[in-house]
C-alpha cells in the first residue's frame, strides 16, 4: 500500500523534473514493487509499453497538456 | 405523436458517423472495463472527463453513457465465467452464473444474461424517452425546497440501501460532506478548511475524490489481499445461442427483473446494484422451485442482469430531467456537462433537445452494439481475463493519475489523490462503503447553496417560500442550516416557527391552527426580520427596501407582500399567500371563538382586522 501511494508522489515529484515519459516509466516501476510476483525484466517490459503507449494516447492523440522537463525541455 | 418526432430527431443526431464511432467506443469501453475487476464505470468515466472537453457534448455524453452502459454487460461475463464480478451490480449474478458455468451452461449464461440485458436497456430508453418531457414538467413546478428535499431523500436512500452496517453509511455520508464543506464558504467567502493551500480555495474536486476512492483504493485492497488462482472456465463457451425452452423459462425473468431495475434506476440512492440485489430476491420468491436458486436456475442470471440494465438506463432520467443524479456516476456525468457548459437541469431538454433526444436514441444504438460485442466476441474478452493482474493495475495507475492530473495540471491533486486512495483503502478496511462518501460530497454543497437561498428568502419574507405544501421540507432545510450567516439573522423567530411546525400533533385541524397561529406570529415577525434582513444586505439596498416597507405599511399588508415577493422573484404566489393571510386571520379568529366562544364573537363574523394590526415587538 505503501509502495503504490509512495509511487503516486514519486510521479508527482518526478513529472516537472523528469516529464511525462520518464515520469510515468517510474510510476510503472514503482508501482509494479508493489506486486511481489514481477520478475525485473517483467517490469522493465511493462513500464516501457506503457509509458509509450500512454505517451502516444495521451500526449500525441489527445495533446492533454503536460509539464515540459526541466532536465529535459 | 411528439414522441416518435423527437425520437427522430435523436435518431438523426445519434446515427450520424461520429456519434457511432463514439458509441461504439463508449460501448467497447465499457465491456473493457466491465471485464476487469478492479476498475469500474466510475473511475473510468472521471479519467475520461478531463479528454472528453475537445470533443462535442453530445459525443462526449455518449461516450460516457455508453461506458456506464457497457460495464454491466461486460460484468455479468467475468461473473460467470470466474465467479469473480467484474461490477459491484454483477454480485448477485455470481451466485448463479457461476453454478451454470460449471455444469457447462456457461453458454447459455451469458446468452441469456446478454439478451436479457437488450430487452432491459430498450424498455429503459423507452421509458427514458416516454417519461422524460413528463418529469421535466412536473420538475419545473419544483422550487427550492423540493430539490433540498430530493437531495435529502437521496442522501437517506443511499443510507438505507448501502449494504452494512447503518452507522457506517450515515458515517461515511457525513464524512462526504464534511469533504464537501472544503472551500469557500458560499455565502459569507471565507475559506474553510483549506489548511492554507490555495489549491483547493474552489473546493476539492470530485473526479480527485472518485479516482483515489474507487481507483486507487480499489488497487491498494487487490494487492493487499493478493492475487489468488481463478478459476477460469475459458474452454466450455459454446452453445452461445439458447433454444427456445430455454428462452421461455428465462422471460418472465427478465421482464420481472426490467420493471424492478426501471424503477429502481430512477430513484435516487438506487442504481444497477440495488436493482441487481432486488431482482435476485424477487425471483427468489416468487419461483416455483426456489431451491434451484444458488445451483444454477437461468432466472437468477435473467432478472438481475435485466435490472441492472434497465437501472442503468432509467438512473439518466433524474439526471437530464431534474439535474439530480441519482448515484455516483451520474454525478460524474454532471461534471461532465459542466466542462460542456450544458447546466444540468429541466431546461436541458427545451434549450438542447438534439443532446437530450441524441442520448436518448444512442442508448439503443449502444444496447444493439453491446449485444454484438458480447456474444459472438465473447472469447475476446475471455482471452482479456486471462491477463494476471500484476500486468494490469500499473495500467490503471497511470490511467489514474493522468487523468487527474490532466484536469488541473496541478500535481497538488495528485497528492489529494494519494490521500484519498489512503482513506479510501482504511474506509474498505473498516468494512464500509466508499460510495454513499462520493454521494455526501457532491450533494453536500448543492445542499448548502439552496438552503443559502431559502433562509435569505426567509429573512426577506418572513415565512417560508414553499409553506403549505412541503413543510418537512422546510423544517428540515431548517434544521440543515447551520453554516449560513443569514440564518444567524432570522434565526429565533424562524426556529421557534419550526419547533412549532414539529410539535404538530395527529388532529389536523389543531396542526392547522398551530400553523396558522404561526404564520399570523410571523407576520408580526416579519418587521423585524426585514431589518434584519436590512442589516445583512447592507445599506444602499436597506435603504430602498425601508422606504419601500414604509410605502407599503402605509397602502397596506397586501402591496408590501407583493413587493417584497416581487424582490424575491415570486409575485405570484405571494399575492396569492397575502390574500390567504387574510384568510389565515380570520379562521384563527373563528377557531378561537370556537375554542373559547365570547359574548361579543358572532358567528360568521369575519372581518379582516387589518387596521388593529400592530407589529409586537417581542414575538
Amino acid at each position: 500500500m505503501l509502495v503504490v501511494l509512495g509511487s503516486l508522489g514519486a510521479f508527482a515529484l518526478a513529472l516537472p523534473v523528469l516529464g511525462f515519459f520518464l515520469s510515468v516509466a517510474l510510476l510503472v516501476v514503482l508501482g509494479s514493487l508493489a506486486a511481489r510476483d514481477m520478475k525485473p525484466a517483467e517490469i522493465i517490459i511493462v513500464a516501457l509499453v506503457l509509458a509509450i503507449s500512454c505517451w502516444l494516447v495521451f500526449v500525441k492523440g489527445l495533446a492533454l497538456p503536460f509539464p515540459s522537463s526541466a532536465l529535459f525541455g | 405523436m411528439d414522441l416518435i418526432a423527437n425520437l427522430a430527431l435523436g435518431f438523426e443526431t445519434a446515427l450520424s458517423l461520429q456519434n457511432l464511432l463514439y458509441a461504439f467506443t463508449g460501448c467497447l469501453l465499457g465491456t473493457l472495463i466491465g471485464v476487469l475487476p478492479g476498475i469500474g464505470p466510475v473511475a473510468t468515466i472521471a479519467m475520461l472527463l478531463p479528454t472528453t472537453y475537445a470533443l462535442p457534448p453530445v459525443s462526449a455524453l455518449i461516450m460516457l453513457a455508453g461506458i456506464y452502459y457497457g460495464a454491466q454487460y461486460g460484468g455479468s461475463t467475468t461473473s460467470i465465467l470466474v465467479n469473480l464480478p467484474g461490477e459491484s451490480s454483477s454480485v448477485v449474478t455470481c451466485l448463479d452464473g457461476y453454478q451454470m458455468a460449471r455444469k457447462g451452461k456457461a453458454g447459455l449464461a451469458l446468452a441469456v444474461a446478454a439478451l436479457g440485458s437488450f430487452f432491459a436497456g430498450t424498455v429503459g430508453t423507452l421509458l427514458v424517452a416516454a417519461f422524460a418531457p413528463l418529469m421535466t414538467e412536473l420538475s419545473l413546478s419544483f422550487g427550492q425546497a423540493e430539490y433540498f428535499s430530493l437531495m435529502v431523500l437521496g442522501l437517506v436512500s443511499a443510507v438505507v440501501l448501502a449494504s452494512g452496517s447503518l452507522v457506517k453509511a450515515i458515517a461515511m455520508i457525513i464524512t462526504g460532506l464534511l469533504f464537501g464543506l472544503i472551500g469557500v464558504d458560499v455565502n459569507s467567502g471565507t475559506t474553510r478548511f483549506s489548511l492554507g493551500f490555495a489549491e483547493v480555495a474552489d473546493g476539492i474536486g470530485f473526479v480527485v475524490v472518485a479516482m483515489g476512492m474507487f481507483g486507487i483504493a480499489e488497487i491498494i485492497t487487490n494487492l493487499a489481499r493478493g492475487g489468488g488462482e481463478r478459476e477460469v472456465f475459458v474452454k466450455s463457451v459454446t452453445g452461445l445461442f439458447p433454444r427456445w425452452t430455454e428462452l421461455r423459462a428465462a422471460a418472465p425473468a427478465v421482464l420481472r427483473g426490467s420493471a424492478l431495475g426501471s424503477v429502481l434506476g430512477v430513484l435516487p440512492g438506487g442504481g444497477p446494484t440495488i436493482a441487481a440485489f432486488a431482482a435476485y430476491s424477487l425471483e427468489k420468491k416468487v419461483a416455483k422451485h426456489p431451491e434451484e436458486f444458488g445451483q444454477g436456475a437461468i432466472q437468477g442470471v435473467a432478472a438481475p442482469e435485466s435490472a441492472n440494465n434497465a437501472a442503468s438506463q432509467t438512473a439518466f432520467i433524474p439526471l437530464l430531467t431534474l439535474g439530480i443524479p441519482p448515484n455516483a456516476t451520474m454525478a460524474l456525468m454532471i461534471g461532465a456537462m459542466t466542462i460542456h457548459n450544458i447546466q444540468p437541469g429541466p431546461q436541458v431538454m427545451t434549450s438542447n433537445p438534439s443532446l437530450f433526444w441524441g442520448l436518448v436514441a444512442s442508448m439503443w444504438i449502444g444496447n444493439l452494439m453491446l449485444v454484438i460485442l458480447n456474444l459472438p466476441m465473447i472469447g475476446l474478452w475471455v482471452k482479456l481475463l486471462t491477463i494476471p493482474y500484476k500486468y494490469m493495475f500499473p495500467a490503471i495507475l497511470v490511467f489514474c493519475v493522468i487523468g487527474v492530473f490532466s484536469l488541473n495540471n496541478a500535481t497538488f491533486d495528485i497528492y489529494l489523490m494519494m490521500g484519498f486512495g489512503l482513506l479510501g483503502y482504511i474506509v474498505v478496511l473498516l468494512g464500509c462503503e466508499p460510495a454513499p462518501l462520493l454521494l455526501g460530497f457532491i450533494l453536500g454543497p448543492m445542499m448548502e447553496e439552496i438552503c443559502a437561498a431559502l433562509c435569505c428568502c426567509r429573512a426577506a419574507t418572513g415565512r417560508p417560500s414553499s409553506p403549505a405544501r412541503s413543510p418537512a421540507a422546510c423544517s428540515s432545510s431548517r434544521r440543515a442550516c447551520w453554516s449560513s450567516s443569514c440564518c444567524r439573522a432570522s434565526g429565533r423567530g424562524a426556529r421557534r416557527r419550526s419547533r412549532k411546525r414539529d410539535r404538530r400533533s395527529a388532529g389536523r385541524v389543531a396542526s392547522r391552527a398551530r400553523g396558522e397561529v404561526s404564520a399570523v406570529a410571523g407576520r408580526a415577525a416579519l418587521e423585524k426580520q426585514a431589518f434584519a434582513f436590512i442589516r445583512w444586505r447592507g445599506a444602499a439596498v436597506a435603504q430602498l427596501v425601508e422606504q419601500r416597507i414604509r410605502n407599503a405599511w402605509g397602502r397596506g399588508f397586501e402591496s408590501f407582500r407583493g413587493t417584497t415577493a416581487q424582490m424575491s422573484g415570486r409575485s405570484t404566489r405571494a399575492k396569492t399567500a397575502g390574500r390567504r393571510s387574510d384568510r389565515v386571520g380570520c379562521r384563527v379568529r373563528r377557531l378561537r371563538n370556537q375554542i373559547l366562544p365570547s359574548p361579543s364573537s358572532a358567528e360568521g363574523s369575519c372581518r379582516p382586522l387589518r387596521n388593529a394590526w400592530r407589529p409586537r415587538s417581542g414575538s
